[in-house]
């Protein structure tokens, strides 16, 4: 059934043959689709949907005309800084501002006991301060804030700042955290050591499943923390007026949480505290939720009643962290002779650093989605998050499911290898079905892997290469699937997730509010695109107004692939609301009913007879004399979808994208030097919205887990990051990356906005294990921790053949390896 | 802070002397950066050395190619005399950063620093380079790069680096470096090998190693591998194991000192193979 | 404080600067045209570049008194005074060769370089040229697309790139 209905390949054209011209030159990625099925309220077919096109922000992005946050100057502005703990685990004894406060020009400064609010991104974990009260727990921990005049002088008030501090031991590692002669980072009377968050679920007779096993696998993996390094600083602008209103720019993902989050340390009434989202330098879910230069920045224009200005330095960027966390995996797989899962027992340990932050969603989502991919009968998952005395993780770019997957796709081409099965074709064959249920509850609906395998990797000739190359050559694959936005807010409420507001201008402009974050994603022109396509017009008609608290309906923010799904959905609702109005007006002038009326090409039409038609200002002022100013609202809410048990709320979504990636690589097998020749990505995007935007989302985060696979370390000695700038923390350059081949898959979700599920994580995760795959594939070795550095691959072929040939003449010993094997 | 742009070396040695460890020297300043940035004394002064002309040419004789310490990684990939007489220091002048620093970054500037991974270090060794090192009312006093480098600071306070000399002779060179990423990066390990021939033998060879040691080194066990020697891949192979007995390198955040090690080897050999 | 008198986007300005202050601070803070990026201070990431004379420098490491009389280009000086887009920024917006954006100024300055230098640059002298820019959003690709089919109009065009004179002002008496 589902073979018949394999789509060709083809580029994206327009279905509706429309004329009118598209502003693009760019080509569309190619494409696999089943013929277009049009949802019911767009029987005209689609002229916008699907299309490439240029980012609407473009334009202003490359004059450099844009203002982000850190681009905005305010008359009588101040300057802030915040001083930082040089300790990894310390109590503050004393802080002495005096003297920091006499230099000239310094207007104010405020410490922790200033602020002694607790507060915390998810309700269950508040743990964090704005600055330290008592207690100091990684290097870089906020201490001080100090507002100036000029950034000198903020800088040198800093030195003046006197902190005495009694040294704490350290906890630095996953085994130090979980030693009970160690103090407790956060006091906790339940327990004796640094362990945050432990998670035990059990679905499915697990037992039985391993006992009726005819092979069992079992191996260690490690995924090494990484960052997200925005090229963009954090960067805040705080503005309290006469009117004691105030007013928040930042570099944010989530002007909502920020929202909130600020009325709540601040003691002020959310109304009035507006917080506005500028466009954001990168984010990749690292400044996803409130950092304490925002709420000080906040506090001080307050107490001073001038404009505060904070940029993080760089330095102060790998302190904010938030990142991917270190994870160390324990994987069991049982397996039927031909390869059938039977059983998957899952432990991980993830290093969380100081603090909660997204850290108890994280530990879920290392278990989570193992089984969305491929058919899992029972499933174990025990996952435990620690404190350590480092800068706090949270979510990255895949947030929590891109660690595990590197470890199952390792070994799922281990298991297709012992068993002598081929790589793709195995993973076609347990890949879960379409309209499914996972074991675990999951709700799985569109689900295109299985083609994504197939476009991947026939588009590389893998069966043909794969255990083929020569040896220093290889291909690998790996697939996975991602998230379309969490099913559940990450506070408790029965409120839509998004809203919209649709405003129909009388010349023919259409305005769309949203409380989404552009971070480059491009959330911007996909409202367009859905608003344009709803009403017929061109983006380029279309306004978006977004992320400001003041104007915009709440939307939960640029985070957990949710936005073109939710936003996605709340803007069709309310365009789709404004079209209604539209359409009966000018069902009445042709005198047929509503449900004739189309709209395309900035024409209304009747579909009956597409001469019968009007412009689309005419068809607008005719609606607004009709019906009155012409602004309709929308929302989306998630249907329920958790199941009944304690953590089920981790993992639900309205829909999985699905992935499926191919590596080819060539390892210099004299110096371990891994070159990534091409990679190949298929992705499952339900319906793209703008084929330009899915594209570069996949090219994005096949790039981003590129230097995850290869290089990304975070490295720490004596309590300190060693490398928190950006020559030393590798990320790829353009002379490291290399051509990237996307392929865009169509499921058509029933429950997307014109069937469109997420693009901007999912395809990081099958990128990492692919490339080590193909490493493996190359060097006739697995590697089991991340990165794979040309060190271990020299390593990883001594260990395989058994000696230390390459490495014998040596005397020095080597630094222990990081694997815990 | 005080601010002088000097016209002339004499100006430039005078106020160096005046100010002594307070003074900073503005050259390409992409360390001076970091320098300032963590604080300097109110009375310190900044020396800005880019009116001297002296310092930013490139000449030739008969015997040498000078030098002057102000040349920058651009011009020294550009330039013609440096593509004719030392096309080894166009090669590591490339590979030195990305564009933006080979703009600024001088030649002057990548010797003073004495980073163990310098770029253009490993050349100018291999190149039997010395330098001029000036102070006021001292008459210049030439040493070799290598010596230059090894010491720290590289200069003493009233010290100022002049020209370099390269001397001019037939050779065959070559130049490898291992990164852990591929742009905008400084050296895992590099080597720089230069050989005068005499006939098929090999008359005199020198091998530098950065990334292997404390600071950028000769390697003078490959280099006896090599002199006398017919390039073979044999003589490669053995060059490349005595580097590697020559070499001291550390572990650090990028790599182990055995993985460095290991890659002295390796890329000598391959630069010997190279020749 | 010291005098400079730089060409700034084709405008002589005389400004009075700190010896230590960075070319970023002088052009974002004192000329407020802040289409010029902070992305880390250190000459790491490109995304500050700048063209002085015509070559690209890190505007952040650059001392603000060594641009005097020299020229300085930034990407509010890329596209002509009447704001017709430059051939290089209307093949970024083509080409999708940007996503957030931050890094795209400097990007732009670095190929403004390396095109004016080789007008038909191998894909692989394009990425050389680049790799000094980081970017963690788009992979290159289109950047790198962006910046061969720019090439390809601008030679087609037969004009050259962003109006710059590589000789220095004339220091007025």
């Amino acid at each position: 059934m589902r073979e018949q209905e394999l789509p060709s390949v083809s580029t994206a054209t327009n279905p509706d043959g429309d004329a009118r011209p598209l502003t693009s030159a760019v080509e569309a990625s190619s494409v696999l689709r089943r013929a277009p099925q049009y949802p019911p309220d767009k029987p005209e077919g689609f002229s916008v949907v699907g299309k490439a096109g240029p980012k609407l922000d473009s334009f202003t992005r490359v004059t450099g005309q844009d203002r982000f946050a850190d681009d905005i100057f305010l008359p009588n502005m101040l300057f802030g800084k915040m001083l930082r703990s040089t300790q990894a685990h310390a109590r503050i004894l004393r802080i002495d501002t005096s003297k920091a406060l006499a230099l000239p020009g310094v207007v104010a400064i405020v410490t922790g006991a200033d602020i002694p609010v607790r507060y915390g991104i998810l309700p269950s974990s508040p743990d964090e301060m704005v600055m330290a009260l008592d207690t100091v727990r990684y290097v870089g921990d906020p201490i001080a804030c100090v507002v100036a005049d000029d950034e000198l002088t903020a800088e040198e008030a800093l030195a003046l700042v006197q902190v005495e501090y009694e040294p704490l031991p350290a906890v630095m590692s996953i085994d130090e955290a979980l030693r009970t002669d160690l103090p407790q980072l956060h006091p906790n009377p339940r327990r004796t050591n640094n362990i945050h968050k432990e998670v035990h679920l059990e679905f499915g007779d697990v037992e039985a499943g391993f006992a009726s096993a005819d092979r069992i696998f079992e191996d260690e993996y490690f995924f090494e923390g990484t960052t997200h390094a925005p090229i963009e600083q954090h960067a805040v602008m705080a503005q309290y007026g006469a009117d004691q209103k105030l007013t928040l720019w930042a570099a944010t993902q989530t002007p909502h949480y920020l929202h909130r989050i600020a009325a709540a340390v601040l003691g002020m009434p959310a109304s009035q505290i507006r917080v506005i989202a500028p466009p954001v330098g990168g984010g990749f879910g690292g400044k996803t939720e409130p950092f304490a230069h925002e709420l000080a920045a906040a506090f001080l224009a307050r107490k001073t009643g001038r404009p505060v200005k904070i940029t993080l330095t760089r330095q102060e960027v790998f302190y904010a962290h938030r990142g991917r966390h270190p994870v160390r995996f324990k994987l069991k797989t049982g397996v039927k002779a031909d390869g059938t899962i039977t059983a998957i027992h899952l432990q991980s340990w993830l290093d969380g650093g100081a603090y909660g932050s997204y850290g108890v969603a994280t530990t879920y989502y290392t278990g989570a989605l193992t089984t969305v991919t491929y058919k899992v009968p029972a499933y174990k998952f025990d996952g435990c998050r620690v404190f350590t005395n480092k800068p706090p993780c949270g979510p990255k770019r895949g947030h929590g499911t891109t660690q595990p997957r590197f470890a199952l796709e390792n070994q799922l081409d281990k298991i297709a290898d012992a068993l002598g099965l081929d790589a793709a074709e195995y993973r076609k064959r347990i890949a879960v079905d379409p309209n499914s249920t996972t074991v675990n509850g999951l709700r799985v609906t569109s689900c295109g892997l299985r083609e994504c395998i197939d476009a991947a990797t026939e588009r590389t000739r893998y069966k043909e290469k794969r255990g083929k190359l020569a040896r220093g050559r290889g291909i690998g694959l790996a697939a996975s699937s991602y998230l379309c936005g969490a099913g559940l807010p990450i506070y408790w409420n029965a409120m839509p997730q998004s809203g919209a507001i649709v405003k129909v201008d009388r010349g023919g402009g259409v305005t769309v509010l949203s409380g989404t974050s552009e971070c480059g994603q491009g959330s911007t022109s996909m409202l367009a695109a859905i608003i344009a396509e709803t009403l017929g017009v061109d983006p380029s008609d279309v306004s978006v107004c977004y992320g400001d608290t003041d104007l915009t309906p709440v939307d939960l923010g640029s985070y957990s692939s949710r936005v073109t799904f939710m936003a996605g959905n709340a803007a069709r609702d309310a365009a789709s609301k404004a079209r209604h109005l539209i359409a009966q007006s000018a069902a009445e002038r042709f005198g047929v009913g509503p449900d004739r009326v189309g709209f395309a090409g900035r024409r209304v039409f009747d579909l009956g007879n597409r001469e019968r038609s009007m412009t689309f200002i005419e068809a607008a002022q005719l609606a607004e004399a009709r019906w009155g100013t012409i602004a309709c609202v929308g929302s989306y809410t998630p249907p329920k979808l958790a199941a009944e048990y304690k953590g089920s709320g981790v993992g639900p979504s309205p829909a999985y994208s699905y992935s499926a990636a191919v590596a080819e690589v060539a390892v210099d097998l004299e110096t371990g030097e891994i070159t990534v020749e091409k990679i190949t990505l298929a992705h499952d995007v339900g319906r793209c919205i703008n084929a330009t935007n899915v594209e570069g989302q996949i090219e994005g985060g096949v790039y981003m887990g590129l230097g995850e696979a290869l290089m990304e370390e975070w490295p720490f000695r004596a309590g300190e990051h060693k490398i928190p700038n950006l020559l030393d923390y590798k990320t790829p350059t353009s002379l490291d990356t290399p051509p990237i081949e996307a392929i865009i898959v169509e499921t058509d979700d029933k429950e997307g906005p014109f069937g469109a599920k997420e693009a901007g994580q999912g395809p990081l995760n099958p990128v990492i294990p692919a490339i080590a795959n193909a490493v493996a594939d190359a060097i006739r070795a697995r590697i089991h921790s991340t990165p794979i550095t040309p060190e271990k691959v020299l390593k990883a072929m001594d260990a395989a053949s058994g000696t230390t040939l390459r490495l014998k003449k040596v005397t020095t010993p080597s630094k222990p390896s990081p694997v815990p094997v | 802070m005080q601010y002088y742009e000097p016209n002339f070396i004499d100006e430039a040695l005078v106020l160096l002397d005046r100010f002594g460890t307070n003074a900073h020297v503005l050259a390409g300043g992409t360390r001076l950066r970091f320098a300032l940035r963590r604080g300097v004394a109110a009375d310190a002064a900044l020396i800005n050395l880019k009116r001297i002309a002296d310092l930013g040419r490139i000449e030739d004789t008969a015997s040498d190619l000078w030098i002057g310490p102000l040349v920058t990684a651009a011009a020294l990939r550009r330039h013609v005399l440096v593509g004719k007489h030392a096309p080894l220091l166009a090669t590591t002048a490339a590979s030195l950063g990305a564009a933006q620093l080979q703009t600024v970054a001088t030649i002057g500037g990548n010797i003073v620093s004495a980073d163990p991974a310098a770029d253009l270090v490993p050349a100018l060794i291999a190149y039997s380079a010395d330098a001029e090192i000036l102070s006021a009312g001292d008459c210049a006093r030439i040493a070799t790069v290598e010596d230059i480098v090894s010491k720290r600071p590289a200069l003493q306070g009233r010290e100022l680096l002049g020209r370099i000399r390269v001397p001019i002779a037939p050779h065959r060179a070559s130049y490898q470096k291992m990164t852990t990423r591929r742009g905008l990066e400084m050296a895992l390990v590099s080597v720089a090998v230069s050989c005068r021939m005499g006939g098929a033998v090999v008359a005199d060879a020198r091998v530098a190693l950065a990334g292997a040691a404390p600071s950028v080194v000769r390697a003078r066990g490959a280099e006896r591998a090599l002199i006398g020697s017919r390039l073979s891949s044999e003589v490669a192979q053995a060059a490349g194991e005595r580097a590697a007995a020559d070499a001291d390198p550390l572990t650090d955040a990028r790599a182990s000192a055995a993985y460095r090690r290991a890659l002295v080897a390796t890329l000598t050999q391959r630069a010997v193979m190279e020749l | 404080m010291q005098a400079i008198k730089v060409n700034v986007n084709g405008d002589v300005r005389d400004a009075m600067v700190e010896p230590d202050e960075s070319l970023l601070q002088f052009v974002r803070e004192r000329l407020q045209l802040t289409g010029t990026k902070e992305g880390c201070s250190t000459g790491y990431c490109g995304a500050c570049t700048v063209l002085v004379d015509g070559e690209p420098v890190n505007a952040c490491l650059f001392f603000a008194v060594d641009a005097d009389r020299r020229h300085v280009t930034t990407v509010e000086g890329l596209s002509g005074s009447d704001g017709t887009l430059a051939t290089l920024q209307r093949c970024f917006i083509e080409a999708a060769a940007l996503q957030c954006g931050f890094c795209t100024p400097g990007m732009l300055l670095a190929a403004a370089a390396l095109l004016e230098r080789t007008p038909s640059p191998s894909e692989h002298e394009v990425r050389a040229a680049l790799s000094g820019n980081i970017c963690r959003c788009t992979g290159y690709q289109p950047i790198i697309k962006a910046v061969q089919s720019a090439a390809q109009a601008l030679r087609r065009e037969g004009a050259s790139a962003p109006p710059r004179t590589p000789q220095r002002v004339q220091a007025r008496a």
